[in-house]
Formats: C-alpha cells, structure tokens, sequence
C-alpha cells in the first residue's frame, strides 16, 4: 500500500518536474525574445547595422567584415544615416532599393522566406514530440514485459512438477 | 504501430503540402529577385561643388543626356578609361550630350591630381560622394551611367567604357526618343 502511493507520488512529481521545465523553457525564451534591453548606442546600431549588410563586391560578407572600397562607404553611409536619425529599417531599404533585397544578410521574417525562421522551430517542435512518444511507446512495451504470461506461468509450473 | 506510421507519413505529407502550396503562391518578387541596379530608375540627384570651383545640379539638366562616370585615382581600370572619355567629350562639345565625373572613395586631393594629370575639361564633383555612388549602386569604379532625357537610368556599364559604347547606346535608345523606347532599353 505505501509503495503505490509512493510510486503515485513519485510520478505526479515527474509530470511536475516536466512541467516546471516546460514553462521555465517558455519563460526564459520569451525573455530573450522581448525582454526589456538597453538601446543601442550609435556605434552600437552602426555594427549591427553592417553585420547585416553584404558587401556588394564580396561574395557573402558582411560590410563590416571587408576593406574594400564599397564597403567602406557604406559603412560611413550607414554612420551618417544614423546620425541624421533614420530607422535601421530605412536604412536597410535604402540599400535594398540600390542593391536589391540579396544586399541584406539576415532573411525576410515573411512570405516564404520567413519559412526559414518558422521551420527550424516547427522541426524542433516535431522531434521533441516524436522523441517523447517513442519514450511512451518504449515505456509500455517495457511495462508489458514485466507481466508474466500465460506460457511464462505454464513453464514455471512444469518445473515446479519436476522438482517436486 | 500501422497507426504511428500512418500518422507520421500524414505529418511528413502535410509539411509537404504546405511548402508546395507556399512555393506556389509566394510572391517572387518579395523572395528577392534581387532587381541589382537602379536601371529604369529616376536618376537619383547628384549636385554638390565641381573640380573647377563651379556647381553641379543633375537635375537642371532635364532633357539632355547625361553619361555619369564613377572614379577613383587609384582604380587602374579608371586610368586606362579616361583618355576615351576625354575622347566623348571632344566629340559633344556642341550637343544635348554632357560628361559628368564622380569621384568614389577618394581625396579630393588625389581626384584633383588625377584630372590634372590626366586632362579633362567636363564637371567632376570630388566631394564626399559615398552615398550618391550607393545610390547608383556602384560596387567598384569605373561605372558608368547612362542618363535619358526624360531624366531615367537608361544604362550602366560595369567596368571600362570606350567613347564608342556609349555614342552607340545612345543612338540605339534615341530612336525615337520617347519615355516607352527608353523602358524598353533599359536593361
């Protein structure tokens, strides 16, 4: 009797646990998400800014990465649009508007492109799910093991007969 | 376990769909077809002070064309173009045609030397162009621009031009000279 309240227990305390786990996951990505943060400095903006911006002469790197001549001036370009006080978003699409949209490193988060941001979490969304009903599946074709069955029962009893 | 694959398989399907259903009704030209360049474009304004102490304004000069050239002292490419440009400009001294030089990232010093050395009469504007030179989506010097006299991008060259290439590019897209016959020349 005390043992299946304590097995009871001990598997109410697991669902907890997964929960607790489940919502402190949720929690710490939310934060991260959209969790209050210190504004940028301009210098700050600028890096960001130009980590994102491919270099138009460079094949897939970042403004901020190269020396040569282009991307030198957009690096000073984007300094002086921010200290005129445009929005990273303006800036980009100023520089979208000249180089088109590949001059922008980071993918669109809509239309088919933003499938890239949405897909990896659906995918990951997925897995974990399996994993846990291969977990269930695994779990109860263990338990069924730990029950004796008829022919189990029968041999037992044959060797019973025997020694006796 | 028929009934876990069977779901499995129905997952697999359903993402499936999805994506050819998003492939198939996904705007292309927001999935980027990266439209490179500014042809077809209203020029954007170049204007600022010009080599020779004058003043420069694209946008007086509306119905001319105009041939803008993105340079630098230090662009070898530039050095070995410029006695053909110097060669265009002799020839439209007398018509609708104008040379205008850009400089792109250099001194003003250096691009000063550089017309001293290497000639040419035409307006250059050596102040901080960066950001004219973006508009136009310069990656490298030289580049040259082909400017309509309706006052739209008709043409750029990559790399080095000859006085040639563009009298030709211009004879091409003025005949006739209309807004439709510079659209369909733009490219």
């Amino acid at each position: 009797m005390a043992s299946a309240t304590s097995t009871g227990f001990r598997q109410q305390w697991r669902w907890l646990s997964w929960v607790l786990m489940a919502i402190l996951g949720t929690a710490a990505l939310i934060v991260g998400a959209i969790g209050d943060s210190e504004p940028l400095s301009d210098g700050e903006r600028m890096s960001e800014l130009a980590s994102t911006i491919r270099c138009p002469q460079c094949s897939g790197q970042a403004v901020s990465e190269s020396n040569v001549a282009i991307a030198r001036e957009i690096r000073a370009d984007i300094r002086n649009r921010i200290a005129a006080g445009e929005s990273d978003d303006a800036i980009r699409q100023a520089y979208i508007d000249s180089y088109g949209r590949s001059i922008v490193l980071t993918p669109d988060s809509g239309g088919f492109t933003g499938l890239v941001w949405i897909v990896p979490v659906v995918a990951a969304g997925l897995a974990v799910g399996a994993v846990g009903l291969a977990f269930q599946r695994w779990r109860i074709e263990a338990d069924s093991l730990n029950e004796a069955t008829d022919e189990d029962r029968a041999l037992v009893a044959d060797l019973r007969k025997n020694r006796s | 376990m028929r009934l876990g694959s069977a779901i499995s398989a129905g997952i697999v399907a359903i993402i499936l769909a999805v994506f050819i259903v998003l492939l198939a009704v996904s705007d292309t030209e927001q999935t980027g077809s990266a439209s490179f360049g500014i042809v077809g474009d209203v020029a954007p304004q170049i204007a600022g002070p010009t080599i020779d102490g004058g003043s420069y304004d694209l946008w007086e000069q509306r119905g001319d064309w105009v041939v803008v050239n993105f340079f630098a002292s230090w662009c070898i490419g530039c050095l070995i173009e410029h006695p053909e440009l110097v060669e265009f400009d002799r020839r439209h001294q007398d018509d609708n045609v104008q040379l205008v030089s850009v400089m792109f990232s250099d001194t003003e010093e250096r691009a000063r030397q550089f017309f001293e050395e290497q000639g040419g009469g035409w307006p250059a504007l050596v102040n901080d162009m960066g950001s004219v030179a973006i508009a136009y989506s310069v990656t490298a010097p030289p580049e040259t621009i082909l400017i309509g006299p309706s006052g739209r991008v008709l043409f750029k060259w990559l790399g080095e031009v000859t006085a040639d290439d563009v009298d030709n590019m211009i004879a091409t897209l003025s005949n006739p000279v209309d807004e439709a016959a510079e659209t369909q020349g733009a490219n």
